[in-house]
């Protein structure tokens, strides 16, 4: 009974190009002029991409995995040594290794979809709203505009087990509030909950989105019927479906590069807030490991123990994972993702 | 439910009175909304209450467990003017942000627009390649690029190193995130658009500056706001390119310098924070009015 | 080269290559809390880990809810110690690292067993849960509030430049220094610490060699400039000689860290090829263990053994190792 105002097509392709919906005459003829014409088209358009994305992405690639390869400490040149370097990431490193991969997985399971859900609530809420919408907007996307290091020692200050006006609060209800950024149960979470504090920019792109959704795919469910939760289901997140797409797998990309909040945390919390990160500690992802991410044991392998070589074979393993991850939820997303918004 | 039934033809619109539990409910829903709103308003905001509280005590304080100031040191604010060079720092952001803006909107447009509204072999590919750029952990591509960028300034003879150039220049090379978020955009605006322009006679360059562009205005209100906002707290690379030359610093690299010799001062720290942050709140404040109003427009289509 | 002490010197170089020059070096001592000591009875100072363990129980107050407000000694080497870590106890156990063949030693070497069992019968004294969150109440360590300087911390182990704090920040503080308590095994450590400092050196692309090198002689060799740099930031003056010079300011509890300096059984960390990675990995298992995540403390220890011998043997695949 909703067919009529759902998102007509549904074959999109890897990317959901658009339906297959009558195509007008002018375009069906393609000669190949035209086709040339197009071709050229593309080039024009796409090429201060291709420039930036020959220096700046292809030449550090190509030098990380050549890198790999060697043995360099930012001091003396690269000195071959084969696959060493590979050799010893899946083997006498691995314990280390996958253990910081089941922390990096662990924050992209429990908070990309924590954030996707946060963001695109806040900002139907606001669609929602009457009075007050102006502020209710700026306050949520404040903590977005917060510089990430100050942002995350305010955090963890809020946090402190014995001090802070959380357990503080806590304690008034008679409940002994958790080590929070102190206990490697909870460290994650806390950061998660960090993450969740700060997705203005996401929730902007909702909002956005879903203010974009086109007036009478709603008038035509409300013809049809349609209550406010299958308003929802029905139109709103098939038509933002794209953006929601995005979302998750910028979430995931981020997630996978997860550092400064989590490098700076940890620091502060191990009792270095007037230093200001450094681990001169030596506690490598305090609590007890609990926040060694992927990235945070590239940084201390590259820029702290100056393993240049080694630190690139893990870049080059991390962006391999990215590569086939985003693939694989790209491919994926036919299933769910409606393009083209159009009705018939 | 429609609170004004229009028959269509008729020339008058007749407007039902709407029963009052229908309202009664309408204002509960709008109560509950708004309660929740409330709620959620006070979390976000409460650790900006600490970072204000941080920005009115003395420096030993701010390192204790201590949260509420005592005394309360407004001449924090005076003094991160006195301490540092704090107009230097924001000229040298606004003239960051605002190149590497333009450049991001006026390189990435063009490139969402291939990647989503022409069809060409190839395409779905490219694309994912477009995405590896962010899938490169950015401290192994910082070496290679920070040697190249020395390398070509002692080649060509002008210096980069030091300077804020080697962030602005490959923002006009396409930024993956913009065309990313363009481009999802892009996909949302249906065909029959630029089909019927096409039909028109118009050639794609004028599909692409008049139609795409106006449909596509918050999307790209959007992507500039973020480059803005991105680059205003980006502290990373600016650190590195021009750490030993304090006249180029941007604020966030400024921020990070309010110590003595032992200890971070985060009383200083915060309050030059909350200094750098107030303006562009009152922008964001501003600018979001008219932005998510030009949307509203565009959202009546069809 | 004698005039600096066997530490200093082994830590400027590097497979008997000189590097660089010791300026200025910091070593590690005992500070207790007089008035709390006599207030709990306690007249003569603990010089094994068992006596320090005894005292600290005496000192410790918990408050009515069960937290602890006053801790006697806190064994954790990751809480404060100015970044040292693990390494600060290195001495006081007689340790070795590495065996004669420059294999990782560390669960055949008994000082290692008896310190961690030691560190975590205190721990558990207090509760580990109940001693991270008194930890983190503690005022950070470079503040006013430090918990030793506002009395919330009996007793501890810190370096020479806590004196010149106190000074600055705390000077009604009642304190005195002593050499840190040792492993009862090893009785005739007492009066050592462990050693540690800053560096000079010349870089190998700079210019100017031979006025720099004039002026880093000076810098470390000359008495009168290194008595007034220590008395300045109070750190320990880097020669046996200025060590010793009537220029530096007296002090009761300083002078306690110079006699530390020159002990002759004062060490300091190993330089190995892997910097200080054989800590990083030996920390990470010392966490876990004082935490309770492992019992198994020769296993635990066997396997740091085993991978520091594989991250050495990584590290020297490139032909000879990062930077020391």
């Amino acid at each position: 009974m909703f067919h009529l105002w759902n998102m007509q097509d549904l074959t999109p392709g890897l990317t959901g190009a658009p339906a297959p919906a009558p195509v007008s005459p002018a375009l069906r003829r393609r000669p190949s002029k035209s086709r040339w014409r197009n071709r050229r088209l593309v080039l024009a358009l796409m090429s201060p991409w291709i420039v930036g994305f020959a220096v700046f992405i292809a030449y550090p690639l190509v030098m990380s995995v050549y890198l790999s390869f060697t043995h360099y400490d930012l001091l003396n040149p690269p000195r071959w040594i084969g696959l060493a370097n590979y050799k010893y990431l899946f083997g006498d490193d691995w314990h280390q290794i996958r253990s910081s991969i089941y922390n990096t997985l662990w924050i992209i399971v429990v908070g990309v979809p924590l954030q996707v859900l946060f963001s695109f609530g806040i900002a139907v809420m606001l669609t929602r709203a009457r009075l007050g919408v102006g502020f209710f907007r700026t306050v949520f996307y404040l903590p977005a505009l917060a510089p990430p290091v100050a942002a995350t020692l305010g955090f963890v200050y809020l946090l402190n087990p014995a001090t802070g006006p959380v357990n503080t609060l806590l304690k008034w209800f008679g409940i002994q509030g958790p080590l929070w950024f102190n206990d490697p149960g909870w460290a994650k979470p806390s950061l998660v909950i960090l993450g969740v504090w700060g997705i203005g920019n996401t929730m902007v792109i909702f909002l956005a989105a879903v203010l974009d959704v086109p007036r009478h795919l709603y008038e035509s469910a409300d013809l049809d019927g349609a209550g406010p939760w299958q308003r929802l289901r029905y139109v709103t997140i098939p038509s933002i479906s794209p953006v929601i797409l995005f979302s998750v797998v910028l979430g995931v990309i981020q997630g996978l590069q997860y550092f400064t909040q989590a490098y700076v945390a940890a620091g502060v919390a191990a009792g270095e807030a007037s230093q200001a990160g450094g681990t001169s500690t030596l506690e490598l992802g305090y609590p007890q490991g609990s926040t060694l991410f992927y990235p945070i044991l590239l940084y201390h392998h590259g820029f702290e123990f100056f393993q240049m070589g080694y630190a690139s074979a893990m870049a080059v393993l991390l962006l391999v994972v990215s590569f086939v991850l985003t693939f694989i939820i790209i491919r994926n997303s036919r299933r769910w993702v409606h393009y083209g918004g159009a009705v018939r | 439910m429609t609170s004004a039934a229009v028959p269509v033809g008729s020339r008058e619109l007749t407007r039902r009175k709407v029963p009052r539990d229908v309202r009664r409910r309408r204002f509960l829903i709008a109560v509950a909304d708004h309660s929740i709103l409330i709620a959620a308003a006070l979390l976000f905001l409460l650790p900006f209450v600490f970072i204000v509280l941080t920005a009115m005590m003395t420096n030993n304080q701010a390192l204790s467990a201590h949260l509420w100031p005592h005394p309360f040191r407004w001449h924090n604010f005076v003094d991160v003017f006195t301490q540092a060079p704090l107009w230097r720092w924001t000229l040298n952001t606004m003239i960051y942000a605002t190149l590497a803006t333009v450049g991001v909107v006026v390189s990435s447009v063009p490139v969402a627009y291939a990647l989503s509204k022409l069809r060409w072999k190839g395409r779905d590919m490219v694309f994912l390649v477009v995405l590896v750029a962010l899938m490169l952990p950015p401290q192994v591509s910082v070496v290679p690029l920070y040697v190249m960028w020395a390398k070509l300034g002692n080649a060509i003879g002008i210096q980069f190193i030091g300077t804020l150039w080697p962030l602005i220049i490959p923002a006009w090379l396409g930024d993956a995130f913009s065309i990313f978020l363009l481009r999802q955009f892009f996909l949302t605006i249906p065909e029959e658009y630029l089909d019927a322009a096409r039909v028109d006679g118009c050639g794609e360059y004028r599909i692409l500056a008049t139609v795409v562009l106006r449909l596509a205005k918050p999307a790209i209100a959007a992507v500039a706001l973020f480059s803005v906002l991105y680059t205003f707290n980006d502290f990373f690379l600016p650190l590195l390119y021009t750490s030993n030359n304090a006249h180029n610093w941007p604020v966030s690299v400024g921020l990070s310098q309010f110590r003595n010799l032992h200890q971070v001062q985060w009383n200083l720290t915060m309050a030059a924070t909350l200094l750098v942050m107030a303006p562009v709140i009152v922008l964001f404040f501003l600018a979001q009015r008219a932005f998510v109003e030009g949307v509203t427009l565009t959202g009546v289509k069809g | 080269m004698n005039i600096f002490p066997a530490a200093s010197r082994y830590y400027t170089q590097y497979k008997g290559k000189r590097c660089a020059l010791p300026l200025l070096a910091d070593s590690y001592g005992f500070y207790y809390n007089k008035k709390l000591l006599k207030a709990a009875g306690i007249t003569k100072l603990p010089r094994t880990f068992s006596e320090l363990s005894a005292d600290a129980k005496k000192l410790t107050v918990r408050s009515s809810d069960g937290s602890l407000k006053v801790v006697g000694y806190d064994p954790n080497p990751t809480f404060y110690h100015g970044g040292a870590g693990i390494s600060v106890y290195g001495t006081l156990i007689g340790a070795t690292y590495f065996d004669k063949s420059g294999k990782s030693n560390i669960s055949r070497d008994t000082g290692w067993a008896h310190l961690f069992k030691w560190q975590k019968s205190l721990i558990d004294y207090y509760g580990y849960d109940k001693l991270v969150r008194w930890q983190t109440g503690a005022g950070d360590e470079f503040s006013a509030s430090h918990a030793f300087e506002v009395g919330k911390l009996a007793m501890m182990l810190d370096g020479e430049w806590r004196v010149s704090f106190i000074k600055h920040e705390h000077p009604e503080l009642q304190y005195g220094t002593a050499p840190m308590p040792v492993d009862d095994a090893r009785p005739n450590l007492y009066g050592s610490g462990y050693i540690n400092g800053t560096i000079i050196g010349i870089p190998k692309t700079g210019k100017n060699h031979d006025q720099a090198w004039e002026l880093v002689k000076w810098l470390t060799t000359n008495n009168h400039a290194l008595t007034q740099f220590s008395n300045d930031i109070r750190n320990v003056p880097s020669t046996v000689s200025s060590s010793k010079s009537p220029e530096l300011i007296p002090d009761k509890n300083f002078s306690t860290f110079l006699k530390i300096f020159t002990n002759p059984h004062s060490t300091t960390s190993p330089i190995t090829p892997i910097g200080a990675d054989h800590l990083q990995t030996l920390t990470d298992f010392a966490v876990k263990w004082y935490a309770g995540k492992t019992n198994d403390l020769t296993g635990g220890l066997q396997a740091v053994d085993r991978s520091i011998d594989s991250k050495i043997k990584q590290a020297l695949k490139g032909g000879g190792g990062g930077v020391p």
